[in-house]
């Protein structure tokens, strides 16, 4: 009962008007600049995140919940009417989306992948009530030996998942913890590679940031690519029922991606992108003529769409329970919550329920009005899509730009997001990702701080992190990771699973 | 192995890196800096990985390994003032410089096998939409206290404009003007950010209306 206990004090938080209208608002705003082709949730959240800065913490939280869910299924619609995705998550979808749209079945494959989104959606959500409470308490225990040793763990698995090399990934993820230190040390109160500049006196900002390597560095990849011939296949309100065959087709499919995805999504470094493309592949493989797949079949869609979306709630549980983000979306939420004046973490439940479980109902509240917004309102996406790139950028960058700046209303702002998008593209054109330094941006401050305090409860002596039995098992995972990385017959089934 | 076609590269790698090692050995022995001392170490670096790019079939992988070792160099260099402490009584330089270390010392081990693998070519870098979206984002901060989100806003996305080849002036002008109408109506008045839309930080009402 203690569940029924918590929702409701969720439900309370989270249902009134004002905090329903933000929800609604996210989602909408999260879908607008998520179906833009091109535009992956990350430089979404990036982008939207100063419109939450006024807002009370709860409110801003609701809201950023709305525009995450709203982002992540903008791009599933791209993936399926344009077969252009906008993010590696939906790659996936677009396989058979984008067949089902042309075989004229676009209207099933949106709607599986809207019903099948909010059943894992309400299946997530009931994940997360079942397990936070519980990793709460074990988080507890913690002391900062042990969250040393688990935020070297969020890291190290997060590298085995992220595309690309793992060197480059974990090279990256050092220097996000180094870009992390800049400003001044909290213990001496040394300012640290601030070159006497007063802005960097605080830390280098969050936003320019996150928008310059993101956002701008997206835009300029797409000004680079000659002019794709975008085909939106249309499809109005009326055509979106799926026939009874569909569904019986899809649910199945729809149950078994949400467990998947719930799963998948709760281990540090999981997430949606490894969520949609295990469903995908299981599916292909549960199927009696896997052959269809690839050429419209619906389990196809409701499998990946459904486990990325309970991915996308239960991969909240690391973060509001330990205080660590298991991937670069988690790390954009903790950095927003840090703005906010909260430090995720287990203390957040327990000093304000509120909060947290307000949260939690949000993501249910969001995932409703997602169906809610998104079906009746397929028409205007479809139009927004039609709309040609040379139209869109300017706008999306002047947009960056009003975002960067009412953050702080200073110009400089706007020449280190600027400093960054170059930073970010050097990055990119040399395939180092740019998303595992995000991570470690996040986890610098916090990790030299929890380094620094268990060495001195153990005078210097790196033992300690042996000697405390949680570090040495969270220690021991990483090592086995690492191992399993190094390991050849791992490297070769992780290669192919990222080629397909 | 050898490719003496590329003997361009090599004499810049070689200019390169003695100029960097004449200007740190200067400075050693006479104490006379004739650039900053990180351009000399900058310029050594760029020197021995100018000096390998010919040898390498990975010039991509080469790259990032240089990129990463400048970024671990710069931590070490910029943090050298830091006390540095003990493991049980950190100093403030401690973690900077374990992880500048490991992060040079992760750039040698991608450079080192960038040698002996094969992998893609560097992009040509797009200069034009670079330097143009860069320059609208720059201008745009810049501008805005002068003149007014109203015109820095039609500015800006003019500037964007010309990040593609193909501009065209008449409608990215018409485009600008109805974007910057909209964004003045949706962000100064409907959303209240304490964005100027005048220049000199009035607002557009008080001047036409009067509130």
């Amino acid at each position: 009962m203690d569940i029924l206990n918590n929702l409701a004090t969720g439900f309370g938080a989270a249902g009134s008007w004002a905090n329903l209208g933000f929800a609604l608002i996210g989602c909408l705003l999260g879908t607008l600049i998520g179906v833009l082709p091109g535009i992956g949730p990350i430089p979404t959240i990036a982008l939207l995140l100063p419109v939450t800065y006024g807002l009370n913490p709860l409110s801003s939280l609701v809201m950023l919940g709305g525009i995450y869910y709203g982002a992540q299924y903008g791009g599933s619609t791209t993936s399926i009417l344009v077969n252009m995705p906008g993010e590696a998550s939906s790659i996936v979808t677009c396989i058979d989306g984008h067949q089902m749209a042309r075989q004229g079945r676009a209207g099933a494959a949106l709607a599986v992948s809207a019903l099948g989104s909010f059943f894992a959606g309400c299946v997530g959500t009931l994940f997360i009530c079942a397990f936070a409470p519980p990793l709460a308490a074990i988080a507890q225990q913690f002391n900062s030996p042990d969250y040393f040793s688990l935020m070297v763990l969020g890291l190290i698995t997060a590298v085995v998942l992220a595309h690309g090399s793992v060197l480059k990934a974990i090279a990256m993820i050092m220097v996000g913890l180094l870009l992390g230190l800049v400003g001044t040390d909290v213990n001496s109160g040394a300012t640290r590679f601030t070159f006497g500049v007063s802005v960097l006196w605080d830390g280098l900002d969050f936003l320019p940031l996150v928008i310059g390597m993101f956002g701008v560095v997206e835009i300029i990849r797409n000004l680079e690519r000659p002019d794709q011939h975008r085909e939106a296949i249309t499809t109005r309100f009326r055509d979106l029922w799926p026939k009874l065959s569909d569904f019986k087709e899809a649910w199945p499919a729809a149950v078994r991606g949400t467990l998947l995805g719930s799963i998948l999504g709760i281990l540090p470094g999981g997430g949606v992108v490894l969520a949609s493309f295990a469903a995908y592949t299981v599916e292909k493989k549960l199927a009696k003529d896997p052959s269809r797949f690839g050429k419209g079949a619906i389990e196809g869609v409701a499998g990946p769409e459904s486990a990325n979306n309970s991915a996308a709630q239960t991969s909240f549980i690391p973060l509001l329970t330990l205080g660590l983000p298991s991937n670069a979306i988690m790390a954009l939420m903790m950095g927003a919550m840090m703005i906010q004046g909260i430090q995720p973490g287990s203390a957040v439940m327990t000093s304000r329920p509120d909060l947290f479980w307000g949260m939690v109902a949000s993501m249910w509240i969001g995932n409703l009005m997602l169906v809610i917004i998104n079906l009746p309102m397929i028409g205007i996406w479809v139009k927004l899509l039609s709309v040609p790139y040379r139209f869109l950028y300017p706008a999306i960058l002047l947009f960056c730009g009003i975002g960067i700046y009412s953050d702080d209303n200073n110009a400089v702002m706007l020449l280190f997001a600027a400093g960054f998008a170059l930073f970010g593209y050097i990055l990119t054109a040399l395939d180092c990702e740019p998303a595992p330094m995000l991570l470690g941006f996040i986890l610098g401050p916090l990790m030299e701080e929890n380094l620094r305090r268990s060495l001195v409860l153990s005078r210097g002596d790196p033992i300690i992190f042996i000697q405390r039995p949680i570090s040495a098992v969270l220690l021991l995972l990483s090592a086995i990771t690492v191992a399993l990385i190094v390991l050849p017959a791992f490297r070769k089934t992780r290669e192919e699973a990222f080629q397909e | 192995m050898l490719r003496l076609t590329r003997q361009n590269e090599f004499v810049w790698a070689l200019v390169l890196l003695i100029l960097g090692a004449q200007c740190i050995i200067v400075q050693r022995a006479f104490g006379v800096e004739e650039f900053p001392g990180f351009i000399a170490w900058l310029l050594v670096i760029a020197g021995i990985f100018a000096g390998l790019l010919p040898y390498s079939r990975a010039p991509r992988d080469l790259g990032s390994a240089f990129v990463i070792i400048l970024i671990g160099a710069a931590g070490i260099y910029f943090g050298a003032d830091l006390t540095m402490g003990t493991a049980g009584r950190m100093g403030p330089g401690y973690f900077p410089r374990l992880l500048s270390w490991c992060i040079v010392g992760m750039g040698a081990i991608i450079g080192f096998l960038a040698l002996g693998s094969e992998g893609p070519p560097i992009e040509k870098p797009h200069i034009r939409p670079i330097f143009f979206v860069l320059a609208s984002l720059v201008a745009f901060g810049y501008l805005l206290d002068y003149i007014g989100l109203a015109v820095t806003a039609v500015v800006s996305v003019m500037i964007a404009a010309f990040a593609r080849k193909e501009v065209k002036l008449l409608e990215s002008l018409i485009f600008a003007v109805l974007i910057s109408l909209a964004c003045v109506l949706i962000f100064v008045y409907a959303l209240g950010q304490p964005l100027p839309d005048c220049p000199n930080g009035f607002r557009c009402s008080q001047w036409l209306l009067g509130f």
